[in-house]
């Protein structure tokens, strides 16, 4: 063998070792589409920045687990048939609240979990907006203006659940999060009426495009801000609050007729203050589920649900009711009595075997948010849609009521008066006349009982008016369970101190 | 006195000279009977020595002992008993036999290596000791038969010998007849044949398992086995087909020690298993790394073993070094077998055998009957009314008597058969010239799984080539292409997969309706789900995937010392997947009305390329070898999903216009390393070893800012068996210690980065109106560096009896730092899926942890006349500590249930509950337990006699979160194996055992089988709760609900996971007939298992974790109802001709 092929074949082996740039070919290429570290440096990432912190709003944690906490936890629903899988809602229903719930869904967690998604989704927006350029200078001030209303509403569903919670504004790191502690309540309410208050100046009164419909406007933050000046019991603040949204240019108006509200033919109300958008597209949005294939919608609503055989309205309120009239029809529209045998199922004419498989004689069901259409017989809708029913989170009666409590603390019961009985009206129920300030707020706690049953919020209206002892103390409620606890898994994770008691 | 020669298939280069000294030594035959002395020294050694009135033959020996060369002479020419007294100083070798041989007749003739010793004179004494002499003539062949070229045939006491040609043919004239002949070969066994008049001796060469001149493959490179300095376990052909199995990975459990190899996936066909060296490695994936010919990555479970002609297991860094980044767990090197020159030899292997789940008896469930009678005592303990037999609000035919509803749905029996048939094809031709040599497979493996609608069948092709072109350059490639086909209903196997769901399902509920429709749950008394029956009969996935992989080399030589050798691989695989499920259905009280059709099509393809120069040169007793090298390799993959729902169950595909919704995905990426490498080692005399590697890998892996890594590892060896000092008493006796880091990138691709997550809202709420949004779905960490495993290893190898008795033990201490360790983000953060309410986790370094133990090997083999007999047993103890976890206080599983926590000091994945103390017996037990604390119950309000009963940890009256320990470690204590072989005439029989002990394993699944709760089926074991004071203290007393939360983490389902198993057991029969090689074979695989463990298998990979068995080594040994293993037993034949 030549020297000269000895020397070429040393030099070949020298040029493979030098011949590339290793720093470049290093550098794997992303395919996977947008990363956090390029996020919201272009204007086309502000919308969907924003339908991000909306997004939240399609999940079960502030669905139908905020349900869970506010009427399980409360008198209005009842948990039937539960086994262990349903460990969580049990325990929830017969007051054995503890931070580390068994079985799945864990519904504390998951209402937890849901609330702090949106807020740090909405701390990013906050937090990249103001140096983000190329974006419509009024369109940015309308979206940061929304994203607070978000927040707002937020660090308020768990701030009266859990009392002090961790208070976090920025987007945060690894560190950051293990690192977390909770933070005066009375520093998270503060919070929450800076966002409202600084939003609502900028927010419009409302959106002319139906493409709109789920934002936030206005009527949202003030109907918010009567809602946290309530809980601070600042009665006058509340009133003008809720008297903005009253006679908002927004033209908010009760529904005509109560059950227009839950069976989908009426999705823009002019009650709606402030809605969950449900669709459905390749998956269903709905209250009760995160992420429903759309094959098993038929088996979604009412009496046919899984949820439903577990989640039943208290047959104690349903039927022994002495607070309402027999003329008012709200509970019926929105409950369906196994025993009652209401709907002949199988149109045969007469209530013999209509029994719907998941109703065993003697269980309630719930209507809410079941479309019109609905095939009661298979839980099928008839036509069109996947039944996925707006959920109004706020309403014009709930502002109503609000006022009227604002406005008989204030000593204005008169006015109060004109407020209660327009909702009662609509419920085809009779006029309430007493000007007592005792029996008129014990009559708003009721009315916004059966006005908003099942809807997750008389557990809070309780606690509000610190009658959680007198209503649930009977059921097993204890006096420490004036907060749910907060998650074990995150007491673990990070350094919060559990709320007393558990 | 060694007797072996300088040569070597394997070292082609020194072959020549070797020819050479045969031609001296054939020239010289006729001398009559010669003697051998032989030795494998340097040559060109000075000599110094000094003897008194010694033997000329010790004289001789001594010089031998010194230099590299050998003496050849008769012992009828040379008086081999003249004593002599010289003094030689620093001579060569030609003055120091002057020397030695002053005032002879004696000429010492250097030839290469050998030194022929003759007297000047031949006289006519020698001529006629000739014309006695038989010609002897005869082929010799390797343990399958293969014409074995090379072979050394000497007449023993002389060095009258000659070498088999290359057809394995030989001819040796002038053998005295009663002489006995030697045939040696390096890395066999050399045998002695008495002559015996016979004129044809036919001989077959036995592979030396024990060899210290076998060559195995390093990594970049070979070195004999004597001259190895790290810890290496290598197993040869033979160990591997001896077995039977089809499972490359089954072959190799229990056959050495450091390597712990568990199931991964239960017992489903085409189920991998998982392979961890030297403890339980990281947080992270610990799987070792797989070099297959010499290109990183992939599995084992492509490979058919009777491809493979051997595997390396690197031990320690030392070894694995040389892999540097990749290595941490360790590196398995497989080499697929080579053509051989010579004539053509074809060689069958062929198994049919029948598979069957073992251990189904542990675990019985109710039958319909019991099944009544559990659920009417569970409602008649709630004082509410029955459910079966006369419940007016339950229709009587559904609900009778429990008598009267027999033994129902044995689900099990309806889901797994017996019997399922597996077969293993292969046929492989192998031969060649001296230049060109091919080695060509073909092999097929058709497998049905023991669960109904589900097999495998896999296609295998190999070509592999070398060719030598010119004597300095040598060219050759590794082909392969293989594919495969998998049907089946359902291959996880995790908590929700299909065995699980089977054999929860009520055995009240039939298979069919009496019309012969699918039946399904006809009452709402039961959940609202098809039966595991119906699941898999209205759904026909299939995958299959192909995979082609090509390897080239060249090598070049361009000088005696100096090879070059570039290699390029390029692979390419593609997969497919459809599925089809009929969700038309209407059973019992389910039904739906959908078609969904899925499928996903990917390929990927990457290639690398490899540069080595490398260095190989003695100098005097000097050696020196010495690489340097250059890699790169790039990967890349893209594949596209889909899925369409229609409501005709005649659409098959996706995406078609009749779709009621269609969604389709992609995912595409890349990954790319560049390696630099270095490794020099030198031995003196082969007594004293160092060597030294380094290697410098930068990995695509890691953020811009730590991308590269460099890894370093050192090691000595001293052979004291080598020393003149020590006695004969040790056939062999080394020292090795080894240090070295190695790294691990096993994080997956892209984890630096954190990428935004698209969602949908409606802000219309009008179905099918969505807009996107954006959010953030992790955490990013750019600072995210190597994984450093550092390693020391103290080893030992020993050999007695002329290596019948062979032991090794090693201790080795591995610290891993900057532990790549996915954390729990919590959701107070906002990270985590709000779709699945699980939680996320960011990859960063934290922490350190310790693995350290000690290995033990040992064998004994021997014969005596037609019996043989061989022993072999192996040991691993493993000690796990966790010494850092940065500011963590402990670390958590994933699973949503946590039962492990990891805790510094503790060892990773320790079990976490409660302890349980029993059953409360009566109530005056439990009031006194309640009075313990005065605001709080001892448990909760609920509990009841018959509720279990948990410590009160810290003594505060009420059991709470803080009643919480650490329960004890899922990591085996030691692993062992064993086995015995046997032989007599043709017959074998070979056993092999593997064992783990002092593991715990939560039974999870146990659990669930025994819990409170209204459904589903339950084990039979709770035919005897809890039902009164002193019935029992372990199952619960029969509730609709778990009030007590019986079934929280706690000591009642921790449970002795130690096994020992029949791993193997092979009986074989060798035809006696000479046209060709037939060997009948019948072996059982996973035949006994000897357990306390009640489940249905211990064997609960370490790995194999959470909810979903995805999780990582912080949840790991809970049973939560994987599949469980099958027993194989196969019928086999070998033929080879």
């Amino acid at each position: 063998m030549k020297y000269t092929n000895k020397f070429l074949i040393l030099l070949i082996f020298a040029l493979t070792m030098t011949a590339c740039d290793d720093e470049e070919f290093l550098t794997a290429e992303y395919y996977g589409g947008i990363v956090d570290a390029n996020f919201l440096t272009n204007p086309a990432h502000a919308k969907p920045a924003v339908t991000g912190v909306y997004d939240v709003m399609s999940y079960k944690g502030t669905g139908w687990d905020k349900m869970i906490l506010g009427s399980s936890g409360a008198d209005d629903i009842v948990e039937q048939h539960g086994d262990a899988n349903w460990a969580s809602l049990i325990a929830i229903d017969q007051y054995r609240w503890v931070p580390e719930e068994q079985g799945n869904p864990k519904h504390i967690w998951k209402y937890w979990q849901a609330y702090y998604a949106g807020i740090q989704r909405a701390n990013l927006v906050l937090e990249k907006f103001p140096a983000l350029e190329g974006l419509n200078e009024e369109l940015k001030q309308r979206y940061i203006a929304e994203v607070k209303v978000l927040r707002a509403y937020y660090y308020y569903n768990l701030v009266i659940a859990f009392g002090d919670v961790p208070l976090i504004l920025t987007s945060q790191g690894y560190e950051d999060s293990i690192n977390v502690t909770r933070s005066p309540e009375a520093d998270v309410w503060a919070q929450i009426l800076k966002d409202l208050t600084e939003a609502e100046v900028v927010l419009p009164e409302s959106y002319t495009s139906p493409d709109d419909a789920g934002r936030v406007t206005k009527g949202t933050a003030n109907a918010l801000l009567d809602q946290v000046y309530l809980w601070q019991k600042d009665w006058n603040k509340a009133a003008d609050a809720a008297r903005k949204v009253i006679n908002s240019t927004a033209g908010y108006q009760l529904e005509a007729n109560y059950a227009d509200l839950f069976n989908g033919v009426s999705p823009y109300s002019k009650e709606a203050v402030f809605t969950a958008m449900r669709a459905a597209g390749a998956e269903v949005q709905s209250i009760w589920s995160d992420y429903i294939d759309e094959t098993n919608y038929v088996v979604l609503w009412g009496p046919f649900a899984s949820w439903s055989w577990f989640y039943q309205p208290d047959p104690d309120f349903v039927r022994n009711n002495t607070y309402i009239d027999a003329t008012d029809y709200r509970l019926d529209t929105v409950t369906y009595d196994v025993i009652n045998e209401k709907y002949d199922l199988n149109n045969d004419g007469d209530f013999d075997n209509d029994n719907v498989w998941h109703s065993p004689p003697g269980d309630i069901h719930l209507m809410k948010w079941i479309p019109v259409n609905t095939d009661l017989t298979t839980g099928a809708i008839w036509s069109g849609g996947y039944g996925n029913v707006n959920q109004m989170m706020i309403r014009l009666s709930e502002v109503y009521l609000d006022y009227a409590e604002a406005l008989i603390q204030l000593g204005n019961a008169s006015e109060a008066l004109t407020y209660i009985n327009m909702i009662r009206a609509r419920a085809h129920a009779s006029d309430i006349t007493t000007t007592n300030k005792e029996e008129l707020l014990s009559i708003i706690l009721n009315e916004r009982k059966v006005e908003f049953c099942f809807e997750g919020k008389r557990f809070f209206d309780l606690k509000r008016v610190s009658k959680l002892s007198e209503f649930l103390g009977p059921l097993g409620w204890k006096d420490y369970m004036v907060n749910y606890p907060i998650p074990q898994e995150e007491i673990d994770l990070t350094k919060m101190i559990q709320n007393p008691g558990y | 006195m060694e007797k072996k020669w300088i040569r070597g298939k394997d070292v082609p280069f020194l072959s020549k000279k070797f020819l050479r000294i045969m031609k001296l030594i054939t020239l010289f035959f006729f001398v009559g009977f010669l003697h051998v002395f032989s030795a494998v020294h340097s040559q060109g050694t000075n000599i110094t020595l000094k003897t008194k009135n010694e033997k000329i033959t010790k004289v001789l020996e001594k010089i031998e002992k010194q230099t590299d060369f050998r003496f050849a002479f008769s012992t009828e020419l040379i008086d081999v008993n003249r004593e002599v007294s010289v003094e030689i100083d620093n001579k060569n070798i030609d003055e120091a036999l002057d020397i030695v041989f002053y005032g002879t007749d004696i000429i010492h003739l250097k030839q290469g290596a050998s030194i022929l010793l003759y007297p000047k004179l031949l006289n006519a004494n020698t001529t006629s000791l000739i014309s006695q002499q038989n010609t002897i003539t005869g082929k010799v062949t390797d343990a399958n038969g293969e014409p074995l070229p090379g072979v050394d045939v000497i007449i023993k006491g002389t060095l009258n010998g000659v070498t088999s040609d290359f057809d394995g043919n030989y001819s040796i004239l002038d053998v005295p007849q009663d002489a006995v002949l030697i045939f040696s070969f390096v890395g066999m066994k050399t045998q002695e044949i008495e002559v015996n008049n016979q004129s044809t001796i036919n001989i077959k060469m036995i592979d030396d398992a024990f060899g210290l001149d076998e060559v195995i493959v390093v990594g970049y490179s070979t070195v004999k086995k004597r001259d190895i300095t790290g810890s290496i376990s290598s197993l040869s052909a033979n160990d591997l087909s001896e077995t039977g199995t089809t499972s490359l990975a089954q072959a190799v459990q229990g056959k050495t020690s450091g390597v712990l190899i568990s199931k991964k996936s239960g017992g489903k066909p085409g189920g991998g298993l998982s392979v961890r060296i030297r403890g339980v490695g990281g947080i992270n994936n610990s799987e070792p790394l797989y070099v297959v010919d010499g290109i990183y990555g992939g599995s084992l479970s492509g490979l058919n073993p009777d491809e493979i002609e051997s595997i390396e297991i690197l031990k320690d860094a030392s070894s694995a070094a040389i892999y540097g980044a990749r290595g941490a767990n360790g590196v398995v090197l497989i080499t697929t077998k080579r053509g051989k020159s010579g004539v053509m030899k074809v060689t069958y292997n062929g198994s049919v055998g029948f598979q069957n789940m073992i251990n189904t008896g542990n675990v019985k469930m109710l039958n319909a009957t019991q099944y009544g009678e559990v659920q009417n005592t569970m409602y008649r303990n709630e004082g509410k009314p029955e459910p079966f037999g006369g419940n007016p609000d339950l229709p009587s035919d559904l609900f009778p008597e429990p008598s009267q509803l027999g033994a129902g749905t044995d689900w099990l029996d309806v889901m797994y058969k017996n019997n399922a048939p597996i077969q293993n094809h292969l046929l492989s031709f192998s031969g060649g010239t001296e230049k060109h040599t091919a080695y060509m497979s073909i092999s097929y493996l058709d497998q049905d799984g023991i669960a109904i609608e589900s097999g495998i069948t896999k296609l295998n092709f190999r070509l592999n080539s070398d060719h030598i072109i010119k004597d300095w350059l040598k060219i050759g490639n590794s082909t392969s292409f293989g594919n495969s086909t998998v049907i089946g209903s359902d291959w996880t196997d995790h908590k929700y997969g299909q065995f699980y769901s089977t054999i929860l399902t009520e055995p009240t509920i039939p298979v069919f309706n009496e019309d012969g429709t699918l039946a399904g749950p006809p009452h709402p008394f039961y959940g609202p789900s098809r039966t595991p029956y119906a699941k898999v009969i209205s759904s026909n996935p299939i995958s299959k995937s192909f995979g082609l992989s090509n390897n080239i080399y060249a090598e070049f030589k361009p000088l005696e010392y100096l090879t070059f050798r570039t290699s390029f691989n390029n692979n390419y695989s593609a997969s497919e997947s459809m599925g089809y499920t009929n969700n038309v259905y209407n059973e019992g009280i389910v039904s739906d009305e959908q078609v969904n059709v899925s499928g996903s099509n990917s390929f990927s393809m990457g290639w690398t390329w490899s540069n080595v120069l490398k260095f190989n040169k003695m100098f005097g007793n000097h050696s020196v070898n010495a690489l340097v090298g250059y890699e790169k390799r790039h990967d890349e993959w893209n594949s596209i999903h889909g899925n369409s729902k229609y409501l005709d169950p005649a659409y098959t595909t996706i995406g078609s216009g009749a779709a009621e919704t269609s969604s389709f995905g992609q995912y595409r990426g890349e990954e790319s390393m560049v390696s630099y490498f270095g490794s020099a080692s030198y031995n003196y005399k082969g007594k004293y070893y160092i060597t030294g590697n380094i290697r410098h890998d930068g990995s695509s892996r890691f953020g811009a800012n730590n991308r590269f890594g460099t890894f370093p590892s050192f090691s000595v060896a001293w052979r004291l068996s080598e020393e003149n000092f020590m006695p004969d008493f040790f056939s062999d006796l080394k020292f090795r210690a080894s240090w070295g880091q190695v790294g691990n990138d096993k994080i997956g691709n892209y984890r630096y980065i954190a990428s935004m997550a698209n969602v949908l809202y409606s802000f219309t709420g009008q179905d099918a109106s969505f807009e996107s949004g954006l959010v953030t779905s992790g955490l990013a960490n750019t600072d995210l560096k190597w994984e450093t495993s550092t390693q020391t290893d103290f080893g030992i190898d020993m050999a007695f009896m002329d290596h019948k008795l062979r032991f090794v033990a090693d201790y080795f201490i591995t610290d891993v730092t900057d532990m790549l360790l996915g954390k729990t983000i919590p959701v107070t953060s906002g990270i985590g899926s709000l779709v699945w309410g699980r939680y996320t986790s960011v990859i960063t370094n934290v922490g350190a942890l310790t693995n350290s133990g000690f290995e033990f090997e040992a064998s004994y083999n021997d014969s005596f006349g037609d019996f043989k007999f061989g022993a072999h047993a192996n040991l691993t103890t493993y000690n796990n500590e966790v010494t850092d976890l940065g500011e963590n206080e402990y670390l958590s599983g994933t699973s949503a249930e946590v039962r492990n926590r990891t805790y510094v000091g503790g060892s990773l994945g320790d079990f976490y509950g409660y302890v349980c103390e029993g059953i409360f017996q009566t109530q005056s037990e439990l009031d006194a337990a309640n009075a313990l604390n005065s605001d709080a119950p001892y448990q909760t309000n609920e509990t009841i006699p018959g509720d279990f009963r948990f410590k009160d940890l810290n003594g505060d009256g009420t059991i709470n979160n803080d009643d919480r320990q650490i329960l004890g470690s899922p990591i085996p204590d030691f692993t062992y194996g064993f086995g015995f072989d046997f032989g007599y005439k043709r017959f074998k029989l070979s056993t092999l055992f593997y064992g783990s002990q002092g593991n715990l394993v939560y039974n999870g699944l146990r659990g669930e089988l025994e819990q409170q709760g209204r459904s589903p089926n339950k084990a039979t074991t709770v035919l005897n709760a809890w039902h009164g004071e002193g019935t029992s203290n372990t199952i619960p007393v029969r509730r609709i609900q778990d009030l007590n939360n019986n079934f929280r983490t706690s000591t009642a389902y921790l449970e002795d996971g130690s096994f020992l198993r029949l791993q193997n057991i092979v009986f074989s029969y060798d035809l006696p007939i000479s046209i060709a090689d037939i060997q009948f074979y019948i072996s059982g695989d996973n035949l006994i298992t000897f357990t306390k463990y009640s489940g249905f298998n211990p064997d609960i990979s370490i790995d194999q974790s959470g909810d979903y068995g995805e999780g990582n080594r912080l949840d790991s040994g809970i049973d939560t109802g994987y599949y469980p293993s099958s027993s194989v037993f196969r019928l086999g034949v070998n033929i080879t001709f």
